[in-house]
């Protein structure tokens, strides 16, 4: 429409409107930039649009796109607080204030992310025209999408709320008060066993049968159900679908290699921020983190001859390949974008799942076992075998090998809590300081909810 | 022509043959001519500033008139809402700011033009930022979640304020207000309470500003020249660490706690450094003075049938800060024409166009003050090598690099107008009908070079975004004036439609082949490309009526109903009704003549009206898009769940009643008038926390309610008045203000900005947080804590403040009080440690003339209000790498323990610099704002330069502060217009101190 139209239609009708009761049409527009809720679950493509929506959760920077697997590295020994973050700072010192806004960024993000796996959950299957294998497999992404939120919300915080519905109506049904972990679990358990039943083997970036079940192995190990962990990680050995990269420093240069079970995709438009926190100002990144530094000992974690130490801390040698900018030594590079932030997150992938088969072993007394896909792990890095017959050892070992290996990916915290060993190793007296609090809002705005002891 | 008290004579006045057109204005000396008919016929006479009469014509050929003064400053015409009234019969709270007030004075904004000179409205500039926001409430904060700031029509048109920037530089926006021109302004008018504002309807809750710019008189064609030129220099500095001291600390507070220093004579390992011997006051790099300068040109003038204003502006304003600068050329066009006696048309409408360039502020570690305090003055400004000194062990940014790299400009182009026919269908109705709009255009260009920490990753950054907005309006109305003997009656019927589209598109490019060229065309990688739109639409209806009974008794009442897109299906319409009377007791026959009163009126009014300030779809529930929703993933788009809508979301209600008394004494020399108001917002807009784990941050919902019930002073005095020495007159206002929010969702409060709660009983902008008690001065006193902790939990492991032996207080760190007390220092024993709201403000204006010269200056007060000095919280926090003040000298240290700063400590494992009461100091300030000297040469020697008028004069702003405030400026919001996060400094830009030199020229 020209102006000098819009014009006359806008005269008008302040004219005509003295008289006329007509004014619904003027007084509904409809928003360009958002669909009205009725307009979603309609079709196929609505439906797979808000699973995709579901995905793009995962990738903020208050969940898999940075504070979720750094803060397991910060609040533990890998990652040293460098930087200007007040909020950061408390969560270094496990002196956490309950209002402290990363946690509740984190808490929020995750919920979020459920809300919108519900959505599909629940929705997509009333839409008459979605086909039967179509529906299948949304349904099935979005329920393995919830099982790992929810198993990333136990992880930090113990109970947690259970909800299973999308949120409609604002209303008191949204004060649900806190379900006991071990129910919490139980339903991630149900979550993954329904998806792996259903989904395709392969499907970058997304999940698939083989992400199922390696969740699953990783699920029975925190839930010490040994022997389920053990047989769980075979299968995913036995698949023949995954295998260790011979270099250790081609997991993180190459995207969605073969030793990639579930990998979160970052690109330049939805950017990860590890590498922005975690470099110096002079390689481009804003100095919050560092794995050299008060409260890490990373660096000195490493055997000698570990190929991993350079590959995960520069040397002083190493060069950004985008910009040619050189990492000063001390610092991490398993992350190296800090400027558009496409570095890729490793969920999930093949060497955790032979450390989860070696600790699930070594736990049911199958030393041998466990050593076998410990030794697996340890030759990559060019390290020599591990022997023992001590079944302690073994798991110290398995343990050290989970530190070193899978440094900076968000599995420190999480191991030495769920082996009893952070109290000790992290000088946490108060053990009820192993959990995060529950957000401040959450609790002035939720009557049915209760803070974790200790805040 | 001439003055009855003077002899001068009084050029433009207008002379009328009355009951024809035929009439001239007089000249520059007073005299006029004028064909009359031979007999009979009365001259009506009509002067701004005089009282108007009628003379007969007689016989002869030359007659002499002489005006008196009009010195009754309630005789006045005020504008409102949709029309204009005297003064003498309005019966709602209305405040009036006339350009005489501020003429001659070199004021910048349409701030600075309402800071200070009315009761019950407080003005403050949130930063010093060329160009930059200002927050103005009118009787307080009436919202939390919508828009407090109140709606603002010029010449009718309602026009769009608030920042369309989608570039995050920090907290300080642009500010579309900017855009209007001061000068143009004639007068601007305050509908304060609900009875006046009423007529607004859905957008009047915050109060309404009315602006009518100035018009062309008919008669000789005056055209003026104002210009002035100043300069801008800082009214305070920071006194900082040296770089050696800065150094030292940095080692001792790693040293408290147990790692290695920081700073080394050799020998440094990867987590060192060689101690430097730079020192470098980094606010003596930044802080600049810099120029402001404004020129007006005008004319206007016109005969019977036309009458015309042209008049255009250039300002040009450098910030203190270097980078920082506004500019604006702006025109404004008016015209005024006569058809015939019954048919009138017109046009107002200006056009501007600034240009801000900007720079990243407050929090933001690449922001320029911010890191001018922050980044040590251990390191150069530049190093030998010629790149830029910066720590490598903190992301600050070198401030001159922050300064001076990259390129950040916002073009706005606006255009604000109307057209405008009149008929008069009878002698006593009139029908009125206008189109009206209010377009404006953003284009803003950031370019961040790889020389910058904030683009070296990504080797440049740039954006290049468009918005505009564009605001349509029409309006009808018919007017009824009709006198029945003592009863006068005037009623208003009228109707209006108004829609706004606003669209937008922002794009972000990375990956820069060169630092040469700053255009997106130059980088790889595309991160962001977007377009978006918007809308919204509003449909009135709307009345009034006005009677009044001899001047004495007066009614008026209005009723608007107003439809707008903005709320629930269930909910479109809302209805705004008000009513108010006044009774002028000085006019019965019982009230004594020649009395030291001679005015007294008595108000009062009841009003609702409502406010419609959120989003425009926030009634629905809604799925968003693209990556800023997070909604797409691995090179695939999808749809997310944003907004949970109720469909009965509906208007912010607020219900006011206003009690008021005038009185003017000796022939109104003096005027007094007084105000009593309580207004009750009820069923607030407000984004309702709701619980996370329905995947929603909140719901804007019609709940809750807040009050603020006030008293408004204001006395006008003719103190000294001669006919030909000495003038002096004084305005003085003076409001208290007490707000309260009386109900929230579950009365839950609600965390907001640094240390800034809502909560019921309490006003919008209380502080929360710890108390600090003392310092530890030895550990048995930190012991003794834990073993009462222990004691009293029956926890063994308990501790009175830390949660492990690696964070336990240490001789030198704070202690916090104990509220609850439990023994143990937890979030419950955070409190309301103080509050944003001053206890009273207002101003006092002075107008002094003296033969050619005259004086005016303007003082500004507010008392009791908090500020929260977030900035400090980083500069005395000695806990990591960042700049010092000098005040940390005085730090704890088992030699210096008489003291009430802490310890220093790397990392801070106590929390010494949680948000507690040692941030939290006295806001109150009273400041010379504005003071002016201006000497009128004697017309004479005028004349010999072929001038009507000549005046020159000097001119300040904030020439004196008194304030016990320690950051660079008491009036400062880094949460620039909020209404729940008040007085909150951090890293704030700061007012200038600016002096002016200017002349007025008149030819």
């Amino acid at each position: 429409m020209n102006i000098r139209l819009r014009v006359a239609t806008m005269a008008m009708l302040g004219l005509l409107s003295l008289g006329a009761s007509s004014c619904s049409d003027f007084l509904n527009p409809d928003p360009s930039n958002s669909l009205d809720t009725s307009q979603v679950f309609t079709d196929l493509e609505g439906a797979n649009a808000v699973l995709v929506g579901a995905y793009g959760n995962l990738t903020s920077s208050n969940y898999y796109g940075l504070r979720y697997p750094f803060f397991a590295e910060m609040a533990a020994d890998n990652l040293a607080w460098t930087g200007t973050l007040p909020s950061f700072g408390e969560i270094k010192q496990r002196n956490i204030q309950t209002s402290n806004v990363e946690v509740t960024s984190m808490w929020q993000q995750i919920y979020s992310t459920i809300n919108r796996a519900n959505n599909v959950i629940t929705l997509a299957p009333t839409v008459a025209s979605i086909p039967e294998t179509n529906r299948v497999q949304l349904v099935a992404e979005a329920r393995f999408i919830r099982a790992v939120a929810y198993f990333d919300l136990v992880r930090y915080w113990g109970d947690v709320p259970l909800v299973l519905t999308p949120t409609s109506t604002p209303d008191n049904s949204l004060n649900v008060s806190r379900s006991p972990v071990s129910a919490v679990y139980d339903q991630v358990r149900e979550d993954l066993d329904a998806a792996e039943a259903v989904l395709p083997v392969a499907n970058t970036g997304r999940a698939t049968k083989w992400a199922a079940t390696a969740m699953k192995a990783r699920l029975a190990l925190y839930r010490q159900q040994w022997q389920t962990a053990a047989t769980l990680a075979d299968q995913v050995i036995a698949s023949g679908r995954f295998s260790l990269l011979p270099n250790y420093r081609a997991v993180f240069e190459t995207e969605n290699s073969a030793e990639s079970i579930w990998e979160i995709q970052f690109d330049a438009q939805v950017s990860s921020q590890f590498a922005f926190y975690a470099l110096p100002t002079s390689a481009g990144g804003r100095n919050e983190l560092s794995p050299t530094g008060t409260g890490s000992t990373l660096p000195n974690a490493y055997e000698n001859g570990d190929q991993r130490k350079n590959a995960t801390i520069s040397d002083g040698t190493y060069k950004i390949p985008a910009t040619g900018r050189t990492v000063p030594a001390g610092q991490q590079i398993k992350y190296f974008d800090p400027g558009t932030g496409t570095d890729n997150y490793r969920a999930i992938r093949f060497a955790e799942i032979l450390l989860i088969g070696a600790e699930a072993k070594a736990q049911q007394q199958d030393l041998p076992g466990a050593l076998t896909l410990l030794n697996r792990v340890r030759n990559r890095a060019g390290l020599a075998n591990f022997a023992s017959t001590s079944q302690s050892a073994v798991l110290d070992a398995i343990q050290q090998e989970r530190r070193v290996e899978l440094a900076l990916e968000g599995h420190r915290w999480f191991d030495l809590i769920r082996t009893g060993k952070a109290a000790q190793v992290l000088n946490v007296p108060d053990a009820r300081r192993l959990l995060f609090p529950i957000p401040f809002r959450e609790t002035v705005n939720n009557p049915n909810i209760i803070q974790n002891p200790g805040y | 022509m001439t003055d009855r008290a003077t002899g001068e004579g009084i050029p433009g006045a207008t002379v009328l043959v009355k009951g024809t057109n035929n009439g001239v204005s007089t000249n520059s000396d007073g005299t006029f001519t004028l064909t009359a008919p031979t007999t009979g016929g009365t001259l009506a006479i009509s002067s701004v500033g005089y009282l108007s009469i009628e003379q007969a014509i007689g016989s002869s050929d030359q007659i002499s008139i002489g005006l008196a003064a009009d010195n009754k400053t309630l005789s006045e015409i005020v504008v409102v809402g949709y029309g204009q009234q005297s003064k003498t019969l309005v019966t709602g709270a209305v405040a009036s700011v006339d350009a005489k007030q501020f003429e001659g004075q070199p004021v910048a904004g349409l701030d600075q033009v309402l800071q200070g000179r009315a009761s019950g409205v407080q003005v403050t500039a949130n930063s010093g930022t060329p160009g930059g926001g200002v927050a103005v409430r009118i009787r307080g904060n009436n919202s939390i979640s919508a828009s407090s700031e109140p709606l603002y029509v010029v010449d009718g048109v309602p026009i769009n304020t608030g920042s369309y920037s989608n570039i995050a530089v920090g907290n300080q926006q642009l500010n579309d207000l900017a855009d209007i021109n001061p000068n143009d302004i004639a007068s601007m008018e305050i509908l304060k309470d609900a009875s006046a504002a009423a007529i607004y309807g859905s957008r009047a809750a915050n109060g309404v500003v009315l602006i009518t710019t100035k018009r062309g008189q008919a008669g000789r064609t005056k055209i003026t020249l104002d210009a002035y030129q100043g300069v801008q220099q800082t009214i305070k500095r920071l006194d900082v660490l040296n770089g050696q001291e800065s150094q030292d600390l940095i080692n001792e507070a790693r040293t408290n706690v147990g790692a290695a220093p920081r700073y080394v004579t050799a020998n440094p390992t990867s987590t060192q450094q060689l101690f430097s011997t730079a020192s470098t006051n980094w606010q003596d790099e930044i802080f600049r003075t810099a120029r402001v300068g404004s020129y007006t040109l005008s004319a206007s003038g016109g005969d019977t049938k036309t009458r015309f204003l042209v008049s255009g502006t250039y300002f040009d304003q450098q910030g203190i800060i270097l980078g920082s600068g506004f500019k604006r050329g702006s025109g404004r066009v008016n015209l005024d024409h006569k058809l015939t006696d019954k048919i009138r048309f017109g046009l107002n409408a200006t056009g501007s166009r600034s240009l801000s360039t900007r720079i990243n502020n407050d929090n933001n570690i690449y922001g320029v003050l911010s890191t001018a305090v922050l980044l040590g003055s251990q390191f150069p400004v530049r190093n030998p090598d010629g790149t830029y000194g910066r720590d490598p062990f903190s992301s600050v940014e070198n401030p001159v690099a922050a300064a001076t790299e990259p390129t950040f400009t916002a073009r706005n182009n606006r255009v604000v107008g109307n057209v405008y026919g009149e008929i008069d269908i009878l002698k006593t109705l009139r029908f009125r009908s206008s189109l009206g709009a209010d377009y404006l255009n953003l284009k803003e260009d950031r370019f961040v070079p790889s020389t910058l920490l904030q683009g070296v990753g990504s080797n440049g950054l740039g954006n290049a975004n468009s918005r505009y907005d564009i605001s349509w309006l029409t309006e009808n109305t018919l007017s009824y004036n009709k006198a029945f003997g003592d009863h006068n009656l005037s009623v208003l019927l009228g109707q209006s439609a108004q829609k706004s589209v606003q669209e937008g598109i922002q794009t972000t490019v990375t990956g820069f082949a060169t630092n040469k060229i700053t255009r997106l065309s130059a980088g790889a990688v595309k991160s962001e490309a977007s377009s978006d739109a918007t809308q919204w639409t509003l449909l009135s209806y709307f009345g009034r009526l006005n009677y009044d009974y001899k001047s004495r008794y007066l009614l008026t009442a209005t009723m608007r109903t107003d439809g707008s897109s903005r709320f629930g299906v269930d909910n479109k319409w809302g209805y705004f009704p008000a009513v108010s009377g006044g009774w002028r007791v000085s006019q019965e026959s019982f009230f004594p003549q020649d009395f030291v009163i001679s005015e007294l009126k008595l108000r009062a009014g009841y009003g609702q009206t409502g406010n419609f300030e959120i989003g425009n779809f926030a009634s629905r529930t809604l799925f968003g898009v693209g990556a800023a929703n997070l909604a797409n993933y691995n090179g695939v788009a999808g749809l997310a769940p944003t907004q949970l809508g109720v469909r009965d979301l509906s208007w912010e209600k607020v219900e006011e009643t206003n009690a008021g008394i005038d009185l003017g004494f000796f022939q109104d020399r003096i005027g007094f008038s007084a105000n009593v108001f309580k207004r009750n917002n009820n069923d607030l807009l407000l984004n309702r926390p709701l619980p996370l784990t329905s995947g929603y941050a909140s719901v804007t919902q019609n709940i809750g309610n807040l009050e603020n019930k006030g008293l408004e002073f204001e006395v006008t005095s003719q103190n000294v008045k001669s006919d030909n020495g000495l003038n002096w007159t004084t305005n003085f206002n003076i409001s208290f203000i007490r707000n309260k929010v009386t109900k929230l969702y579950n009365n839950a409060p609600i965390l907001q900005g640094f240390a800034s709660r809502v909560a019921v009983g309490e006003p919008l902008g209380s502080f929360f947080g710890y108390r600090v008690d003392r310092i530890y001065q030895s550990q048995e006193e930190i012991n003794a804590d834990i073993a009462n902790a222990r004691a009293r939990t029956g926890n063994a492991n308990a501790f009175y403040q830390g949660t492990s032996t690696t964070n336990q207080p240490r001789p030198g760190d704070i202690r916090f009080v104990d509220v609850n007390g439990d023994g143990v220092i937890t979030s419950d024993d955070q409190t309301t440690i103080g509050s944003a709201q001053p206890k009273f403000f207002g101003g006092i204006n002075n107008q002094l003339s003296w033969g050619g010269f005259d004086l005016a200056f303007f003082f500004q007060f507010t008392y009791g209000n908090k500020i929260y000095n977030n900035t400090r919280s980083f500069a005395e926090g000695m806990s990591g790498q960042f700049g010092q003040l000098a005040s940390v000298r005085d730090r704890w240290t088992p030699t210096n323990t008489d003291t009430d700063i802490p310890r220093a400590a790397a990392g801070d494992p106590n929390q010494n610099n949680r948000v507690s009461d040692r941030w939290l100091e006295d806001g109150s300030y009273l400041r010379l704002k504005t003071l002016t000297l201006g000497y009128n040469i004697p017309s004479t020697w005028a004349k010999s330069a072929h001038l009507q008028s000549a005046r020159i004069y000097v001119g300040g702003q904030n020439l004196l502060t008194f304030t016990k405030y320690s950051g660079l400026d008491p009036e400062i919001n880094t949460f620039s217009g909020s209404n729940t996060s008040l007085g909150t400094d951090f890293l704030t830009f700061p007012q200038a101190r600016v002096y002016q030199v200017g002349i007025n020229l008149g030819l």
